[in-house]
């Protein structure tokens, strides 16, 4: 059974219809790529789910309940976000930051979940550290630790490798791709296709807020999907690190670049 | 730890300054009369020490910790360095209902005009909760309070156009101006309820607002009701912003200071400054109140005047730091 579930979701923001009639569903253990082109409605899909905007259509089901009507400790206890907005308003210690993680727990319980996950993503020693002491990887680091310390089993992450060097890239993905190992429910949105296509299980592309294709990653994004939908002319091609993506851009009328 | 040992010490700061309000002051008395005034309340000396300085300093510092308290619950809901007490127009409409009382006569009546400043903040309150209620993003409340603010900042100045004798118009803006002059205990009374009002409410919300660091769709999923803990927080700022201007008219600048004061002492977390920027605040209007008192002068200086020469300066280093902060 999934755990988030939409079903002909349509979202409009500012005249413009973000989300039309979407419908896909997300199951425990995997974790899927939400793909496509600036403006596709990758974002809007994650906010929906979470019930943060309100649906012009259709319905979202979090375990089997409409999002915007669960008590939000409920809710928080079910799926974590992870927005693309890095920025924080304060420059408060990394161990506050990542304990907001599980913010109706007690101090104690809290305090030590954010250490557990400060741990995991590679930070520890510096729990006391300012985030505004810290790189941009590492407040990306901290802002991931505080995700997993929601204890959440779905989580839903906008753009997780966007800004961050190769090594933080796979750290993320692979800390994610091990939480839906462990039967958790993961859902991305991802510029990067050869990331989703290395470390999901499914991808859900998305195109002017209409699913164009979904499955296995590779499927997915088949060429024809790529060409459509992305302007791509691209391939994906077999390497023992898995399918990676030979890709030139399309000029208008069909010609490569 | 940290923000307990800052909390006793500026406890322990805020004692000896009260003592010194009280202690000095434009009559000097020597060490026998400091004295009986001590153990003579009754005497001319005791007059002056407990019922003219003592609830000047004290009502100087619970004006101050009103102030200090919202301007740190207002930064911190608002996630903007700024913000202060002003912001949100809960001055300019608890300003406009003691122009208001003043002018048609209510001065004479005790209680009156500060029942007036009481009843228009809890307006703009009202107003402000009933919008943050349909409108909780920050940036809708900051245009929403300017808003007011200009409105009644409009409607005091025709006050001003149609009062009717010189000596109204005076009697308003000599208030407007912001003084703890001559206040008495009761006055001290009619801060104390929604102080401590304010600081029950501020103690609740205060995880919500270091939730708010995060943003306020993150915030939204952290588990806390918070669309709940930002209608208080805007209620309790309300609260200690209009008891404030009930008692002492308009005071600029300790809201907006006293949070930046104790910022580095807490981390800069907004949920551990609430207490600090209140204790803060009370010992700045103290000290301000002191020096006004003690600057030679022949007719003394507002209280509000000489907190306003000092922050402007202060606010606009605090812009020169927050423009530095966003280029990094």
């Amino acid at each position: 059974m999934s755990l988030l579930a939409l079903k002909d979701v349509t979202v409009r923001l500012g005249g413009r219809t973000a989300l039309d009639a979407v419908s896909t569903a997300f199951t425990p253990g995997t974790i899927t790529a939400v793909c496509g082109p600036n403006g596709a409605g990758k974002t809007t899909l994650l906010r929906a789910a979470l019930g943060l905007i309100r649906l012009d259509a259709g319905e979202v089901r979090l375990s089997g309940r409409d999002p915007a009507r669960i008590p939000p400790a409920e809710r928080a206890a079910l799926a974590g976000y992870l927005p693309q907005d890095r920025r924080l308003a304060w420059g408060v210690d990394s161990l506050t930051v990542a304990s907001l993680g599980s913010a109706t727990a007690a101090p104690d319980e809290a305090e030590a979940r954010g250490r557990e996950a400060l741990a995991r993503v590679g930070l520890s020693g510096l729990e006391d550290r300012g985030v505004f002491e810290m790189s941009g990887g590492e407040r990306a680091r901290v802002l991931l630790a505080r995700l997993l310390a929601t204890h959440a089993p779905l989580l839903l992450v906008d753009e997780p490798a966007a800004g961050l060097d190769p090594e933080a890239q796979l750290l993320t993905l692979d800390i994610l791709r091990d939480h839906a190992r462990a039967g958790g429910t993961v859902v991305v949105t991802v510029h990067d296709l050869n990331l989703a296509a290395r470390f999901c299980d499914r991808a859900v592309v998305l195109h002017q807020g209409r699913i164009a294709s979904e499955g296995e990653p590779v499927q997915a994004l088949a060429p024809d999907i790529l060409r459509d939908v992305f302007n791509l002319d691209a391939a994906w091609i077999d390497t023992p690190d898995g399918p990676l993506l030979s890709a030139r851009r399309l000029q208008v009328g069909g010609g490569g670049v | 730890m940290r923000a307990v040992r800052l909390e006793v010490g500026l406890l322990l700061l805020l004692a000896l300054s009260a003592a010194a309000a009280v202690s000095l002051g434009e009559t000097p008395l020597d060490f026998s009369q400091y004295l009986r005034g001590l153990t003579q309340t009754a005497s001319l000396e005791g007059e002056i020490l407990w019922s003219i300085r003592a609830p000047r300093a004290v009502a100087a510092a619970v004006v101050g910790a009103c102030l200090g308290l919202s301007g740190a619950l207002l930064q911190g809901l608002l996630r903007n360095p700024l913000a202060d007490p002003g912001v949100l127009g809960v001055s300019a409409t608890g300003a406009l209902g003691a122009a208001l009382s003043i002018v048609v006569g209510l001065s004479v009546v005790p209680g009156a005009v500060e029942i007036a400043a009481l009843l228009g903040a809890g307006l703009s309150g009202l107003a402000l909760v009933a919008f943050a209620a349909r409108f909780p993003e920050p940036e809708a409340l900051i245009l929403f309070g300017v808003a007011l603010s200009s409105f009644a900042g409009a409607v005091t100045a025709l006050v001003f156009n149609l009062s009717p004798t010189p000596i109204a118009t005076a009697e308003v803006l000599s208030w407007l101006l912001g003084s703890v002059e001559n206040r008495s205990w009761i006055d001290v009374g009619w801060t104390v309820v929604p102080l401590a009002a304010a600081v029950a409410l501020a103690l609740h919300v205060r995880k919500g607002l270091l939730a708010l660091t995060l943003g306020e769709e993150t915030a939204a999923t952290t588990g806390l009701p918070m669309r709940r803990l930002k209608l208080l927080a805007v209620v309790a700022a309300s609260l200690a912003t209009g008891a404030a201007v009930a008692v002492a008219g308009v005071i600029g600048f300790v809201g907006l200071a006293a949070p930046h004061l104790v910022r580095a002492w807490v981390r800069e977390n907004p949920s551990r400054l609430l207490l600090p920027s209140a204790l803060a605040g009370a010992l700045m209007l103290v000290l301000a109140d002191l020096a006004a008192r003690l600057v030679p002068t022949d007719q003394e200086l507002k209280l509000g005047v000489f907190t306003a020469l000092v922050g402007a300066p202060l606010f606009g280093l605090v812009a020169w730091r927050a423009a530095q902060s966003w280029r990094t």
